[in-house]
């Protein structure tokens, strides 16, 4: 069975009851001390009568026998009076009452009844030879023979002489008077004794039980005082007790966290710990005492600076403390957190700044723009470089740069060059002359550095890797290296998209053959152009006799010489005249600010070229244009029918040419068969080709 | 087969008997045991219970019956007991060379032993306290 542990109670006022026991122990004490002494004093008064009583009864027997010779003499005596005196004495002596005064020697005397056994066999032998005394005397006087007497006290007096008789008992009453008083005085001594004793045993057990009680009292306030002193030594909480702008008291939390003893935290000392920055805080909150909260940091035992949140409260005023006492909590970890929790809010807007900007960026280069102005919200003094890989992915250049601090100059030249792209993830060098340094950062002209290289990729390719340096031996901050990812990830994912966009776009806009503009496109731009009312000039050419050469050659040279003829025209054209693949081995072609008769010479001048590089040993061919402006028609649809007219009018001719189509040929070139839907004059003149060839 | 005899039951009687005889003998020769008086003392005679009495050791057992306190003396009493001028109370100076032994006042209760070696003759046990002996308080004693 194991004992119930006793209640952990480090308020319970325990030491009030012992203190109280005490004072209770000692009043008992003393009030006994008391009563036992009033008690014995009263005793001893007494006994001091009864004895001197039961002397002056000696004095009286041998008086009485003194008076009776002198009575017999005939002088004057008085032996009745003194036989009275005698007998009430000692009467008064074993049952109590007044032991009458002797003349002229004292007064009367009041006695308690005798209780001790002994004694009242003395005094009661006393009284038997009183008796025996006074029959004796009497006979003595009356001249009677006192031999025949009855002796009542035991006695056995065998003298004859009445007057030896007399003078035997009178001894025998002295002898047995003196024994009780001598007896009476002895009790008297053993009670003084005994008082004394008991004095000592009330006074000892006094002391010992304040021993003990205090004994107590002091286990108590020992286990109090061990409670509170474990409480404190237990707790984290960190309490400094300041006066005077020093240091009285720190508890075991803060020598904890300090390494030092509290004998040098003590004083001054404590001083040397607090941070310089918080250290006029630290000591005009001690001074004033009106400052309820103070935030302050402490240096550790390993150097590190700790936060401590402190609550303060002024006890300058209460004995016991005479000072200010600081509570603190060290809330290290939680300053970390909101540190970090303001970082990462910073970083989140950072974010979510950079997807909205680059969300607007519909181009690369306004992507790239973006991506220089959240370099400088990075860091203006950071110098940074965006290298990004060609089509080709083999090389790598350099296409943003930090518009402040400028570029590192990363010498790397292929993506796969580059150790942050091939682990996939951003590396941070915290010195370029470590041994584990990327080798591309040493021997740099601004010297030695710190990097960090961030891979760029998108959809799991890797497009380039974002590029910073700072000063050698600071490793870059966290919150840097997270916004680096952050802006590696969004700018990747960005330009990825837009490089997509433009190659589905460039796919949609252009012939997969030529590389030309498709149909659909020239249109648009065609549109565009009647719609801004500005001139150009219209041509539709078209490969001689290519279904013959397709069927010759095949269809790979048909393609080559479709792709070469594009090329031709690419060449002759100004950069903003506009050539598509109208279908087949058709081409319209738009010369803006042009017309038809510009249109006719730029016309002849591809002839001429295409005859010029077909001089090479190719297979050779021609071609025939028909040609109008915007002039000739409202519409884009009438303007390429009367180019379709001037075409045929070409082939019609002998092909190889280059003819103008008018609305006065259109009758003849699209004839008036299909009243409807007019068939262009091409398609018919293509479909007459062949024989015509023939 | 060899006959074991008995001896007679008479014959080891005897010889125990003998044994004891021997035996008080060697004791009587060791040293006799000394002569005890027992001795009471009351308000005023004395009372003593004894054999007869021998020289030699003699221990007075005394006991105060009270209810006063009593002393007691053994004086040789050849030739008398010489009294004070008073004529109460004996003249222990003179009988200082009598005195055999004594017992102080004891109170009433108390038995106090004295032992004594005494010679053949007279001797008187007293307590001479004032008027105790005149009182009664006396008794002869003899050794032969």
């Amino acid at each position: 069975m194991t004992r119930a542990a006793r209640e952990f109670r480090p308020f319970a006022p325990r030491a009030r009851s012992t203190i109280v026991a005490i004072v209770v122990t000692f009043a008992l004490i003393l009030a006994a001390s008391a009563a036992v002494s009033i008690w014995s004093t009263g005793k001893s008064q007494n006994r001091a009568a009864v004895v001197e009583i039961a002397g002056r009864q000696r004095t009286l027997a041998e008086r009485y026998v003194t008076q009776l010779l002198l009575l017999r003499e005939g002088e004057q005596a008085s032996p009745q009076r003194t036989g009275v005196l005698l007998t009430q004495s000692v009467n008064a002596l074993l049952n109590g009452g007044t032991a009458p005064a002797v003349e002229g020697d004292d007064d009367d005397v009041v006695l308690q009844r005798e209780t001790d056994p002994r004694i009242r066999a003395e005094i009661v032998e006393q009284q038997k030879l009183i008796h025996d005394l006074l029959a004796n005397g009497n006979a003595f006087l009356a001249h009677r023979d006192s031999i025949a007497l009855p002796e009542t006290a035991g006695e056995h007096i065998t003298a004859d002489d009445a007057l030896l008789r007399l003078r035997v008992l009178s001894a025998l009453t002295s002898n047995v008077s003196l024994s009780a008083a001598r007896e009476i005085a002895a009790k008297t001594d053993r009670n003084v004794t005994d008082t004394i004793t008991l004095q000592i045993a009330l006074g000892a057990v006094g002391v010992l039980v304040s021993i003990l009680l205090a004994w107590a009292l002091v286990a108590t306030t020992r286990r109090q005082t061990a409670h509170f002193r474990s409480l404190v030594s237990s707790s984290t909480d960190l309490v400094l007790v300041l006066a005077g702008g020093n240091c009285r008291y720190a508890s075991t939390a803060v020598e904890r966290l300090t390494g030092q003893p509290q004998s040098q935290l003590t004083g001054k000392g404590i001083l040397r710990a607090i941070h310089e920055d918080d250290l006029e805080r630290f000591e005009t909150a001690q001074e004033s005492g009106n400052v309820k909260e103070l935030v302050f940091r402490m240096r550790n035992a390993v150097g590190e600076w700790r936060h401590l949140e402190a609550h303060l409260t002024d006890l300058r005023s209460d004995r016991h403390v005479r000072g200010i006492v600081l509570n603190s909590r060290d809330i290290t970890e939680r300053v970390r957190l909101e540190q970090e929790l303001t970082r990462q809010a910073q970083r989140d807007n950072f974010g979510s700044q950079l997807v909205e900007a680059l969300e607007m960026a519909d181009e690369e280069a306004a992507a790239y723009d973006v991506v220089r102005r959240a370099m400088v919200e990075i860091g203006e003094r950071t110098p940074m470089e965006l290298l990004l890989s060609d089509s080709s992915r083999a090389h790598l250049d350099q296409t943003a740069v930090h518009p402040i601090a400028g570029a590192p100059s990363c010498p790397v030249e292929s993506p796969y060059s580059c150790v942050a792209v091939r682990r996939g993830h951003a590396v941070v060098f915290e010195t370029s002359e470590a041994l584990n340094a990327c080798p591309k950062l040493r021997d740099r002209e601004q010297g030695p550095c710190s990097a960090v290289c961030v891979p760029i990729s998108f959809m799991g390719r890797s497009l380039g890797v974002l590029h910073a340096t700072g000063p050698d031996g600071v490793s870059p901050s966290k919150e840097q290296v997270a916004q680096l990812t952050t802006l590696a990830t969004q700018a990747g994912a960005r330009i990825g998209t837009v490089r997509a966009f433009e190659k589905t776009q460039l796919q949609a806009q252009t012939d997969g053959l030529t590389g030309l503009i498709n149909r659909r496109t020239l249109e648009t731009e065609l549109r565009a152009l009647l719609r801004g009312s500005r001139p150009f000039a219209l041509a539709l050419a078209d490969l001689d006799h290519f279904k013959r050469l397709n069927d010759t050659h095949g269809h790979e040279e048909g393609d080559r010489s479709l792709r070469l003829f594009s090329h031709v025209v690419r060449q002759v054209l100004r950069d903003d005249d506009l050539v598509a693949r109208w279908g087949g081995e058709e081409f319209l072609i738009a010369l803006p600010d042009a017309d038809t008769v510009a249109a006719v010479e730029v016309m002849g001048r591809i002839r001429e070229h295409l005859a010029r590089t077909l001089d090479g040993g190719q297979v050779r061919f021609t071609a025939s244009f028909g040609v109008t402006d915007s002039t000739a028609a409202p519409s884009l649809q009438e303007l390429i029918q009367l180019a379709d007219v001037g075409l045929y009018l070409a082939k019609a001719s002998g092909r190889d040419r280059v003819s103008i189509g008018e609305w006065s040929d259109a009758r003849e070139a699209l004839g008036a068969t299909n009243g409807a839907k007019r068939a262009p004059a091409f398609h018919r003149a293509a479909a007459d080709d062949e024989p015509n060839q023939s | 087969m060899c006959d074991v005899r008995r001896p007679p039951l008479a014959v080891c009687a005897v010889l125990v008997g003998l044994a004891f005889i021997v035996a008080a003998f060697v004791s009587r020769a060791a040293g006799a045991s000394p002569s005890v008086v027992r001795v009471v003392e009351r308000d005023f005679h004395i009372t003593v219970v004894h054999g007869r009495l021998t020289a030699g050791t003699v221990v007075f057992r005394v006991t105060n019956r009270g209810p006063d306190e009593h002393e007691f003396i053994v004086v040789r009493a050849d030739h008398g007991l010489p009294m004070r001028p008073d004529g109460i109370t004996l003249d222990e100076n003179a009988l200082e060379k009598s005195i055999v032994g004594a017992i102080e006042p004891a109170p009433a209760g108390e038995t106090n032993v004295l032992r004594l070696a005494l010679k053949p003759g007279r001797y008187a046990l007293v307590c001479n306290m004032f008027g105790h002996y005149m009182g009664g308080m006396h008794a002869p004693l003899l050794v032969r």
